[in-house]
């Protein structure tokens, strides 16, 4: 008998117990009150483990990376969680997915705020992750050990960039039809050279291209569906696989990259935030997932100038996200998400145009399909993967414009990069093109002579010349990084601003000719 | 760190403040949520809410009634404000055909100016007050419908004869049984949809014979038969839409049908007039259209001054003078809005120009004659000298008629006149008359 | 070299906390303030605010001659409408077990799916459904009647 209540009373102590025990199985390492308590909270924790337990402080400062990356992150989890809730009401057949638009603009609650929210963060993204780019490559992070990283990110950026493309077929108004028809009439330019070359019979890249991304020969239901496939599931999966893979490297590869003097050139700081390292036998003397390439928490040094990721690591990255929210709300109170009439095949826009990101393309298509739509973007992302494997340098690693040429060199680079993509505009604007001049003209003269072209030659002419001139492979990339950042910018507001119905050249909209 | 908090806290109180005030403006501050707020039922406070009117054969989801909360299904005894009072009687009940089918606009919008369709990228704003009953061009269609003078004498022969002793039409006229039992005489007002008794006149008289005293004695009699066939076009013609008939009427005498096609009839050089009620104002050029930007000013300036508003056009101006009978002929184009309609919708007049070959316009000669060819050779056949165009021969005039035989005449219709404007007819059966 | 002269605080202390770290627990706690709310806000939009059907409440004209106690069944709607002299009622034909529609019997109505059966004023004899059909709120107006499907009224409640 006396067994049996004694069971009983352990059942109910059990019992009451139970909640706090709940809590303590959870979170088995305690208040993170002292700094092992917060190395293992961050190494334990399934979320956070991705995140090194200690972090360098000048990774931390605001001017070594501007919390692009991170703003980039956090502008995709908002897309992500949008973009789901978005999918409760959005219905991905022609006509009804416009009707559903339309819904949740004027019904769904705060369908409104999370449409614009959608849209807006997207954009965000897209500008961030270029951003982010261009801070990558002026700091020079991309150099050894973190050239893989460098073409994951470039593979980020591409698919960055297809998301957005697909996302803006799916509101099926006369914007997304027309600019999608654009895009896809882009991805199939390949044909204008081996229409050229009277190959087409044999090899049609085009054909295949279409029918794969649209499903049949023109924008419908079949490119729609595919679209929504890929923008809510394929490409988002993508994302985040290569997104692990990013951040993996970068624990990997020992951190962001930062200057070899970093250390001394951290202020002192106050006595009390840095201790003394190795003060106690240490509770553990080895960790298998600690053994990392590179030149940070190496061992036989103590980890000074470093400081526990769990807060300041974490405020930081709070901070930028809390930022990035703050900036796309501010824009969806402030401006509605575009939606304009139905999509109508037979009525098209004049002008039709690309997404903002591809009107530069759009430019360069406008005076060759192929040169323009595949041509100078695949020179374009080959010679962005190259970067790092012909800049072996090591001079300047972690410094904004370090390395031979500096700011001086990217300052006249930009000056050369905007003046020569105007002249060329402007020469093509005011005095027409080859074919204006020569009517016979064969088209493979055009595809090797046009301003997109003459264009990348004069970049590449510049680079050389730099590589020369400073001895430096570092300086030749300086270059022609910011020679095509201006081109693509200069590229970008003409198709933005100044192109009007017939892609003809206009000063402003009020110019524009009524039907 | 302390830089980072900084950061954080205030992003995040921006970020807290924007939430809230979108959460305040969308459950407290919409427009239709401070209308309803104003309204009052039998049984207290109407409550708020989104209201919407469903149409699954139509296709509409209409929610005009989240402000407009009387002219919804069901709703009784609404009052506190003038906007949520109930809709006018009309043919139609609004709860169950929604809004948009008969006023245009946008049914799925709740802001006052997106529902009323007068904002950038949407192609059917709301019609204006004055030409709201263009609307039942939506589904509609007149049939048998004769050229102005002829319908003033039908509308005239009617009023003349009286029968509104008996018969009410468009709520106006008849009489109440003095021993009760309803109306004298049945409603006209919808004999062109419904149709009628085509032996009314004969058993009208039979009646009279009868009666020994009362109405049917005195104030019925004989008619004639010209008389009889123009109170024929008149029963043809009821669509409980008088104003909408008469602008037809309008229409068929201005020989629009010579150059534009309506319903698959007409002629080629113009296009086709069949949706020209539903072009998209946001894409017309307004710069010389006097008044409002709407559709029906646009066609009333296209009608005074075709190239005005169309570069290069070729169009004659209309041979209208009259203010009234132009304001008519833009309203009638505003009509031409058909759409595509379920099965379950489509109203018998359509059913019978649709599938039955019923013809929009009666099949008299002075009406062929206005529909297809006045626009061009004048309303007396005099012909028509415009400054621009090639002047239109004449073919009314009598020594011209004296020398041109029948055969002649018929040929040059049948087969227009190579070279020259003159389309042929051929194609069109049964024109030939 | 790490070891310094002055004594040293290790690392497995707690660090000394002289006061409570406002800023950061105020920014951490706006934080957490500023996604809730976005969490709720996002969590109200799977509930639709308006239902893509028709309206519960509809308007019928009844014909002339419905004897009373015939039932008449407006075309599209689970209702059946009865009349006499002392008024109008309307009675859901949604069988209250598992939401088949009833049909009239000789004797009130009878339920095709599971063999529940009615009385003419809605009561249970037999079957499973386990309340009686509710009488609808009917409102006369005129020449029509309107029914709101979405309203109940007692049973035996007759509008003139």
């Amino acid at each position: 008998m006396a067994q049996a209540s004694d069971a009983l009373q352990e059942f109910v102590t059990n019992l009451r117990k139970a909640p706090k025990r709940i809590l303590e199985t959870a979170f088995r390492t305690g208040l993170p009150s002292t700094d092992r308590a917060r190395s293992t909270f961050v190494f334990g924790n399934v979320f956070l483990h991705l995140h090194a337990v200690r972090t360098h402080r000048w990774s931390l400062r605001w001017t070594t990376t501007l919390g692009l990356g991170i703003a980039t992150a956090a502008a995709f989890l908002i897309t992500l969680v949008t973009g789901v809730m978005l999918m409760f009401y959005y219905k991905p057949y022609p006509d009804v997915a416009y009707e559903s638009m339309k819904d949740i603009h004027f019904v769904v609650p705060t369908g409104r705020l999370i449409r614009n929210l959608h849209r807006w963060a997207a954009q965000v993204m897209v500008i961030t992750v270029i951003l982010h780019m261009a801070r990558t490559f002026y700091t020079a992070a991309y150099r050894k050990p973190r050239e893989f990283n460098w073409l994951i990110g470039i593979a980020l950026l591409v698919v960055t960039l297809a998301l957005s493309f697909t996302g803006y077929l799916l509101p099926w108004d006369q914007l997304a039809y027309w600019a999608i028809t654009i895009g896809a009439n882009i991805a199939e330019s390949p044909r204008e050279v081996t229409d050229a070359l009277g190959l087409t019979e044999y090899f049609d890249p085009r054909g295949l291209q279409k029918l794969l991304l649209l499903g049949s020969d023109e924008v419908g239901e079949e490119a729609l569906i595919r679209f929504y496939l890929l923008h809510v599931m394929l490409l988002p999966l993508v994302l985040a696989a290569l997104l692990a893979v990013h951040f993996w490297r970068v624990r990997k590869d020992g951190g962001l990259a930062k200057p070899a003097d970093a250390d001394a050139r951290l202020a002192a700081r106050r006595e009390q935030e840095t201790y003394p390292v190795f003060t106690e036998a240490p509770v553990k003397t080895y960790h298998l997932a600690a053994i990392v390439r590179g030149r940070t928490p190496a061992v036989g040094k103590g980890p000074e100038n470093t400081v526990p990721s769990m807060p300041h690591l974490f405020y930081a990255e709070l901070g930028v996200t809390m930022l990035t929210l703050l900036v796309c709300l501010a824009l969806s109170v402030v401006a509605d998400a575009p939606l304009k009439e139905l999509a109508n095949p037979n009525v098209p826009e004049n002008p039709a145009k690309a997404p903002w990101y591809f009107l530069g393309v759009q430019e360069l298509v406008s005076y060759s399909a192929f040169m323009g739509g595949i041509g100078i973007p695949l020179i374009a992302l080959l010679g962005l993967a190259l970067i790092p494997y012909l800049d072996r340098e090591t001079a300047g690693t972690g410094e904004w414009f370090g390395g031979a040429g500096g700011w001086r060199l990217v300052r006249f680079s930009a000056v050369l990069g905007t003046g020569a993509a105007v002249i060329i505009e402007a020469v093509a604007i005011r005095f027409g093109w080859l074919r204006e001049w020569f009517p016979d003209i064969p088209q493979l003269v055009v595809t090797a002579v046009n301003p997109g072209t003459l264009l990348t030659l004069v970049y590449a002419a510049c680079s050389v010349w730099c590589v020369k001139r400073f001895q430096s492979a570092r300086a030749g990339a300086l270059a022609l990084f910011t020679c095509f950042l201006c081109g693509f910018v200069v590229l970008t507001v003409i198709g933005t601003y100044f192109r009007g119905p017939n892609w003809e050249f206009y000063w402003s909209p009020a110019d524009w000719p009524k039907h | 760190m302390r830089k980072n908090k900084l950061l954080l806290l205030i992003s995040s109180a921006g970020a807290l403040a924007l939430l809230v005030w979108a959460a305040v403006e969308e459950n407290f501050l919409r427009e239709w949520r401070r209308i309803q707020a104003q309204g009052r039922t039998e049984e207290g406070p109407l409550r708020v809410q989104l209201r919407q009117i469903v149409n699954r054969g139509l296709g509409t989801k209409d929610r005009c009634v989240s402000c407009h909360v009387a002219m919804g299904p069901g709703e009784q005894g609404v009052g506190g404000a003038p906007l949520l009072k109930p809709h006018k009687p009309v043919v139609h009940d609004p709860a169950e055909f929604g809004c948009t089918v008969c006023h245009g606009g946008q049914g799925q919008a709740t802001e006052k100016a997106d529902a009323h369709g007068r904002v950038a990228f949407w192609p059917e704003p709301m019609l204006e007050k004055e030409t709201t009953y263009a609307g039942c061009g939506t589904c509609h269609i007149t049939l048998g419908v004769p050229e102005k003078n002829r319908m003033k004498a039908a509308v005239a022969a009617f009023e003349r004869l009286d029968c509104l002793a008996c018969h009410r039409v468009d709520g106006r006229g008849g009489t109440i049984r003095p021993g009760g039992g309803g109306m004298e005489g049945p409603d006209l007002s919808r004999t062109g949809i419904t149709g009628y008794d085509p032996e009314w006149y004969a058993k009208h008289l039979a009646k009279r014979a009868e009666a020994k005293s009362g109405p049917w004695r005195d104030a019925f009699g004989p008619i004639s038969p010209l008389d009889l066939a123009l109170l024929r076009v008149y029963l043809d013609t009821r669509m409980a839409a008088p104003g909408w008939v008469e602008a037809k009427s309008v229409f068929l005498s201005s020989g629009c049908l010579g150059c534009h096609k309506l319903s698959g009839v007409g002629g080629d050089e113009g296009p086709d007039l069949t949706l020209a009620g539903l072009k998209d104002p946001g894409r017309l050029d307004f710069t010389h259209v006097a008044g409002k930007p709407v559709l029906e000013n646009w066609f009333r300036e296209h009608l005074l001054a075709p190239a005005s508003v169309v570069v290069g056009s070729q169009m004659p101006p209309a041979a209208v003078l009259e203010e009234r009978e132009l304001a008519q002929l833009a309203f009638f184009t505003l009509s031409l809005r058909r759409r595509q309609l379920n099965d379950a919708y489509v109203p018998r007049d359509r059913m019978l120009a649709t599938r039955f070959g019923r013809r929009e316009f009666a099949r008299d000669g002075a009406t062929l004659y206005g529909a297809f060819c006045a626009g061009c050779h004048g309303d007396d056949g005099l012909g028509r000298r415009l400054p621009g165009h090639v002047s239109f021969p004449s073919v009314a005039n009598p020594d011209f008629l004296e020398i041109a035989s029948e055969e002649f005449l018929k040929e040059n219709i049948r087969q227009g006149r190579p070279g020259r404007r003159m389309p042929g007819w051929l194609k069109e059966d049964g024109l030939t008359e | 070299m790490t070891i310094q002269a002055k004594p040293q605080r290790s690392r497995l202390d707690p660090a000394p906390v002289p006061r409570r770290d406002w800023l950061g627990l105020s920014a951490l706690g706006t934080m957490a303030g500023a996604l809730l709310f976005g969490l709720i806000g996002l969590l109200r939009l799977p509930k639709a605010a308006v239902l893509a059907s028709p309206s519960k409440r509809f308007r019928v004209e009844l014909p002339q001659a419905l004897a009373p106690g015939e039932a008449f069944l407006p075309p599209g709607r689970n209702v059946a409408i009865f009349r006499d002299e002392q008024g109008v009622w309307a009675i859901s034909t949604v069988c209250t077990h598992l939401g088949c529609v009833v049909r009239p019997a000789a004797d009130g109505f009878e339920c095709p799916c599971h063999g529940s059966r009615f009385r003419s004023d809605g009561t249970v004899t037999r079957g499973p459904a386990p309340r009686p059909l509710p009488w609808l709120k009917v409102i006369t107006t005129g020449d029509a009647v309107i029914v709101d499907e979405a309203a109940a009224v007692p049973q035996g409640t007759k509008v003139a």
